[in-house]
């Protein structure tokens, strides 16, 4: 059967079916078999919960090194703790059912460590949730797949897979993921393009009809997946992913080059990463820096905020695998429909329009400045990290946070702590209001990020994520490029750095656009740097800006698309 | 039976990691081990015991061995409480 979904991750991946499902960890329906009967079934999966969490803390100190086993190892020692352990003793002698009581006694061993009020302690709870989880996972027997531990050529399938999920696969053995609900710019597919897995999302009815073990072909070029394929079926994509691969390979080449247009200009090559990891891939790839480091994906999937130590540390390291090259730090950028649980951000009617990003981060000072003066700290060091603001439709909002970030600077300062004292601030531009302010904007700014997917979405009230709106929605919209023309020209007359971050900076007919309006920085996701930068090499400055002069004068995004698509089959390509 | 009089020397209290690498290394030992604080005895061999114990700088501790192996016991608490490390 043939599915078609949206490619939210390039590459054919063919493998095996292995179905993910989030483990029901419900205990009602459990009966209490008497004391001794509750504690025998406690002691019984302590001691497979020790065997279990043993090996994969082995595994874990081969493969991913001391951090990862060591969290592991602390699972180990809450579940030897004599506390823990007389808790649930004492609740299984009032009556309660093993699971309960191990439920219960988690809670008041987190109930301690909030009590301390130290922020270091507090970041622990993270741990005692996990080990309450498997334990949970033992004494209701629930099957659940260890995503840690998937065989080779795996197809990842599941109604939804959390990016806690793919953050701790085994990606060496993964051939390809396919969480049925999602888009393009899902928090998943993000991670699988930074990896380079491919994925396909937007789709239904693929969990249902696979087994365990089924064959499953994922073509995240075109966004479909095949399962149960015939040979003919079967070799027809192999060849697919064979040249894929040959592709990927050619692109090795250019990864220790400058990116170099055909005239021999250079331009600025960063990526857009979301964590430790894809900085890693992203330096691998040969990216210039970072254009974009989305943090609130340090504070999604968790029950508390990310401390300033545990923000401190992620940017620290992020900064010195960049460094002396620049890291640019986005604000948190939550709300609406980003929902992070540590928030408690209430549900809203309109969440594209709502209260979210710059606009909860002034309101909410506190959250704000524990990341402003993380930030501040770990760019102490190599002066590297930059602060961009998410979401800005005003002059005064930047006003705002600078204002903020000079508290912070003063109150590092008050403590003797080492700090950034030249730290820059810029904006994302994704708002039509940022577009029109663009001039004003850059009296009160260091730097622009253009955010095509938002601008797009703003710029043409139309919803990125509703398919059928999705010819509607695109960057080559003329109003959109209008605004990109505007936001760039003002950066240029202002001497101050335009960046692009969205999606359409990878585009090759978007590419020619962009260095013909003179941006100066590219940023893109971490598997697209190569590609990036094998096709700015491709294009002089007088064949881009004479292009560009015709796709300007055009009115529709159908004449533009038709005519980029065109004029890129018929240039004489230089490289 | 040892019994011990100090404070914690820590100028940021006692860690967490510290401690909880001490509570592991007593568990297996033959011998109770416990901090006394303000009249409150708290079961060494307890991470979440030390941690709710609060122990800041300057804090003063009874600390109790007793069994077999309560010399050995007495070394690794008196070190995690005299430690200056931080």
């Amino acid at each position: 059967m043939r599915f078609k979904g949206v490619a939210g991750s390039p590459g054919v991946g063919i493998g095996f079916a292995a179905l993910f499902e989030e483990p029901n960890l419900d205990w009602k329906d459990a009966e209490y078999l008497g004391i001794e009967g509750e504690k025998n079934r406690l002691n019984e999966a302590i001691a497979t919960f020790k065997e279990d969490v043993t090996k994969l803390a082995n595994q874990a100190l081969e493969k991913h090194g001391k951090g990862h086993s060591d969290i592991l190892k602390r699972q180990i020692s809450l579940v030897r703790d004599p506390f823990f352990l007389q808790q649930i003793n004492d609740l299984i002698d009032g009556g309660k059912v093993a699971e309960a009581a191990v439920n219960d006694a988690a809670e008041a061993c987190a109930e301690i460590y909030r009590s301390t009020g130290d922020e270091r302690i507090m970041e622990r709870i993270t741990d005692i949730m996990d080990a309450r989880t498997r334990l949970l996972t033992l004494l209701l027997k629930v099957e659940t797949l260890d995503p840690e531990s998937l065989p080779p050529q795996t197809v990842l399938v599941g109604k939804d897979i959390p990016a806690s999920t793919i953050a701790v696969l085994n990606l060496a053995n993964i051939a390809a993921l396919v969480p049925e609900s999602g888009g393009f710019t899902s928090h998943g597919a993000i991670m699988a393009r930074a990896f380079g897995i491919p994925l396909v999302t937007g789709l239904k009815g693929v969990f249902d009809s696979v087994k365990n073990g089924d064959r499953v072909i994922v073509d995240g070029n075109d966004g479909e997946v095949v399962t149960a394929p015939d040979e003919e079926t079967l070799a027809t994509y192999m060849a697919k992913r064979q040249s894929y691969l040959e592709d990927q390979k050619s692109l090795n080449k250019f990864i220790n080059l400058k990116t170099l247009d055909a005239d021999g200009q250079a331009h600025l090559l960063f990526a857009n990463i979301g964590g430790i990891n894809e900085a890693k891939v992203a330096k691998a790839n040969g990216a210039e820096g970072v254009g974009l480091f989305r943090t609130e994906f340090l504070f999604l999937d968790r029950a508390t905020l990310p401390s300033e130590e545990e923000q401190f540390r992620i940017y620290s390291e992020v900064a010195g695998i960049f460094a002396p090259n620049e890291v640019v730090v986005r604000t948190l950028d939550v709300g609406g429909d980003k929902n992070v649980p540590a928030l408690k951000l209430p549900k809203e009617d309109n969440p594209f329009l709502g209260y979210r990003a710059i606009r909860y981060c002034l309101n909410e000072p506190e959250v704000f400045m524990t990341q402003l003066r993380a930030i501040l700290r770990a760019g102490a060091k190599d002066k590297n990290l930059s602060i961009m603001l998410p979401f800005v439709t005003s002059v005064d909002e930047v006003s705002a946070a600078r204002k903020i970030l000079e508290t912070c600077k003063d109150e590092l300062k008050a403590k003797g702590q080492a700090y950034d004292e030249g730290v820059k601030l810029g904006i994302m531009v994704e708002t039509p209001a940022a577009v029109f302010m663009a001039e004003e904007l850059t009296q009160v700014t260091d730097f622009f990020s253009i955010g095509t997917n938002d601008l797009a979405q703003y710029t043409l009230a139309a919803d990125r994520g509703n398919a059928k709106l999705a010819k509607l929605c695109s960057p080559f919209h003329p109003a959109v490029l209008k605004g990109l023309k505007k936001v760039i020209e003002a950066g240029k007359k202002a001497k101050k750095l335009v960046g692009l971050c969205g999606e359409s900076g990878a585009n090759p007919q978007m590419i020619p656009i962009l260095l013909a309006l003179g941006l100066d920085e590219f940023s893109v996701s971490p598997s697209s740097v190569l590609r990036v930068r094998r096709e700015i090499a491709r294009w002089d400055m007088e064949r881009a800006k004479a292009l560009t002069r015709d796709v300007l004068s055009l009115t529709t995004t159908e004449a533009i698309t038709d005519y980029l698509k065109e004029a890129l089959k018929t240039a004489p390509r230089t490289a | 039976m040892l019994t011990y009089t100090t404070t914690v020397a820590n100028e940021t209290g006692v860690h967490l990691r510290p401690a909880g690498e001490v509570a592991d290394a007593l568990l297996p030992l033959d011998c109770k081990a416990s901090i006394v604080k303000n009249g409150r005895s708290y079961d060494a061999k307890s991470i979440m015991m030390i941690t709710s114990a609060n122990l800041k700088y300057g804090t003063e501790v009874e600390l109790i061995c007793d069994g077999p192996e309560e010399e050995k016991a007495m070394a690794l608490l008196k070190n995690l409480i005299e430690s200056q490390e931080s």
